[in-house]
């Protein structure tokens, strides 16, 4: 396993980041903004296995864990408020969802 | 050259399907891309000497919390999406400007780096994924943040059914 | 990858094959015991003892019209059953059939792949297998599909949680998640199913739901959800998710006898025979259940998982590790 250089693997890092980047700043609705800050946690999280890599380590893939176990959480929480305001028969969108009232 | 074919195949698979995943009005079809995506980002991870990080991935991303998607799209209806009012849709250009700066800055950052080794080929890795290793280093070095990490998880199963409670009883209560 | 690519080939091409013609025959040994524990016959009409039933079969769903519903979601709708004969296809390549043997100076590993994480890669199979249910339901454009892709769903993530739990207790035993190496753990101590009981119930139990048996098996349930996911579906799709199925079977049952009953490994024989013997004993016990037990309905499917079945499998790993926490306190 060790033709590929590192760098290749953070190129593809940075690369979903920014497509994740480009989801979140142009999507209303909140389960396609979930959707890409889930690519952007993904991406973090192939950053942090890569470098582990490169430093022969173990400490970047037990982040990446503790990583995927509070992008977990955070969906859960994310859709459990898309499903609240849906059943307010709010409008799905996070502009006008934009101010916690009630 | 094998390993380069496959690096090749999944960096293309997660980079495509991620691009899906932003640019499909369905939701179904998003999250359908996204399993596409986490996928070839497993297939990396076990390129990276990763395997255990990998099949967390798939069991964790792939097939637990995209199917809490699917299950609240199924919920909600898989409309495509319209909007009655879009206020920031003028300034789109900006949202492609700010992520063209970013990959510009990535690339320079990663073709300038001065650490040793960073595009030459790795080196040979000894055990550094496997549960073992995985399980010494949360359990020598890292118990705090596992126990943080359990303590986050309950919480947010918590604050889930909490939710729930109150929208029903919201529901029932007008 | 310390094997040379013509062997693995060649093993992938052999237990291919073999699977499938086990597939084809255990649906006519299931439907010939159905039939003997209702006290009919079975089909036994095309050829001795209906030996060319599969066949039979196979060239009828082939020969059915191909159709993709108006209001079904094309790609998702075809690809649907792809993915779930795929994710169980791939779960028997990790199954270890026999120790390590020697053909003109290369040694041959008798399992498809030998990773490190062998045990955790069929969860993750699974999950991946759940996909072809759900999508195919949600993608076919139809109410009873829908729904019952959603009822499949919630159930098999409930059962998946009971079904990990109940194994980390073997994996504590055994120190390993490599399926050769908790055989190998077999043969040092005894049989996993005698320091497990508990979980290896449990297994049996969480198995039985995840692969869509009776009792379990509302989601497709005829008569109530008229097919459940795959209502919508004819033909050789139809073929797919009924080979999903049974290879699902297959798989678990040979997990269950690796896991619990020792795999290959045994006292007596050793080899691929051993534990075939071991997965048919147990795909009887299946077949029994089947034609014995009434349907569990949603809700108490649903009680009995999450209220009974997981707080069970939490305390039988309790247990489990004070123990061997206890007893190996020394070394």
């Amino acid at each position: 396993m060790n033709t590929v250089p590192i760098a290749a693997y953070i190129s593809v890092s940075a690369v979903l980041f920014a497509l994740g980047l480009l989801g979140v700043l142009s999507r209303r609705n909140p389960l396609l903004l979930l959707l890409a800050v889930e690519l952007m946690l993904n991406a973090a999280n192939v950053a942090l296995v890569g470098f582990s890599r490169f430093h022969e380590t173990t400490d970047g893939q037990v982040f990446a864990l503790v990583v995927m176990v509070v992008a977990a959480s955070e969906v859960v929480i994310g859709l459990g408020l898309v499903v609240a305001v849906f059943r307010q028969r709010l409008e799905l969108n996070v502009d006008l969802m934009s101010r916690m009232r009630g | 050259m094998g390993e380069e074919i496959a690096f090749g195949i999944l960096a293309a698979g997660a980079i495509g399907f991620g691009t899906a995943t932003v640019l499909f009005k369905s939701p179904l079809r998003a999250a359908v891309a996204l399993i596409g995506s986490l996928l070839s980002v497993a297939g990396l991870f076990l390129m990276l000497a990763a395997p255990f990080v990998a099949v967390i991935q798939i069991i964790v991303y792939a097939s637990a919390i995209v199917v809490m998607f699917l299950f609240v799209i199924a919920y909600l209806g898989d409309r495509p999406v319209e909007y009655s009012q879009d206020r920031l849709a003028p300034l789109a250009a900006f949202g492609w400007l700010a992520v063209i700066v970013l990959v510009a800055m990535a690339s320079v950052v990663i073709g300038s780096s001065k650490l040793p080794g960073f595009r030459d080929r790795p080196e040979d890795v000894g055990d550094i994924g496997s549960a073992q290793a995985i399980g010494r280093a949360f359990l020598d070095h890292y118990i705090v943040p596992f126990e943080a990490a359990s303590l986050v998880l309950l919480v947010a199963a918590l604050a889930a059914v909490l939710l729930a409670r109150r929208a029903i009883q919201g529901e029932q209560g007008r | 990858m310390s094997e040379p690519v013509w062997v693995q080939i060649v093993k992938a091409i052999i237990i291919f094959f073999v699977v499938i013609t086990v597939f084809a025959y255990l649906v006519l040994i299931e439907r010939r015991t159905l039939g003997r524990f209702q006290a009919r016959p079975g089909p036994n009409r095309a050829g001795p003892a209906g030996f060319w039933q599969p066949l039979a079969d196979v060239i009828k769903l082939i020969f059915k019209e191909d159709f993709v519903p108006k209001t079904a979601d094309r790609f998702i709708y075809t690809i649907a059953p792809v993915i779930a004969v795929a994710a169980a296809v791939t779960g028997i390549a990790l199954i270890p059939f026999g120790d390590p043997i020697t053909i003109g100076g290369t040694e041959i590993k008798l399992v498809g792949a030998d990773i490190g994480v062998g045990l955790l890669l069929l969860f993750a199979l699974s999950g991946i297998g759940f996909y072809g249910l759900i999508l195919g339901g949600w993608a076919s454009g139809s109410k009873y599909s829908t729904l019952g892709s959603a009822r499949t769903a919630a159930q098999l993530v409930s059962y998946e949680v009971a079904m990990g739990l109940s194994v980390v207790g073997v994996i504590v035993l055994s120190q390993s998640l490599n399926l050769t190496e908790i055989v190998d753990a077999q043969r040092e101590t005894v049989w996993y199913v005698l320091f497990q009981p508990v979980g290896f119930l449990i297994f049996l139990i969480a198995m039985v739901a995840e692969v869509n048996r009776a009792p379990f098996d509302l989601p497709e349930a005829e008569g109530e959800l008229v097919a459940g996911y795959h209502t919508e579906y004819g033909g050789l799709k139809f073929a797919m998710f009924q080979t999903a199925e049974y290879i699902n079977l297959l798989v678990v049952s040979a997990l269950a006898a690796t896991l619990f009953l020792g795999g290959f490994a045994g006292p007596w024989m050793s080899g691929v025979w051993w534990l075939a013997l071991k997965m048919a004993v147990l795909i009887f016990g299946f077949i029994w259940l089947r034609a014995t037990m009434p349907r569990l309905r949603y809700d108490q499917l649903m009680k009995f998982g999450w209220k009974v079945l997981l707080p069970i499998a939490t305390l039988n790993l309790l247990v489990t590790i004070i123990v061997v926490g206890v007893a190996f306190q020394n070394s």
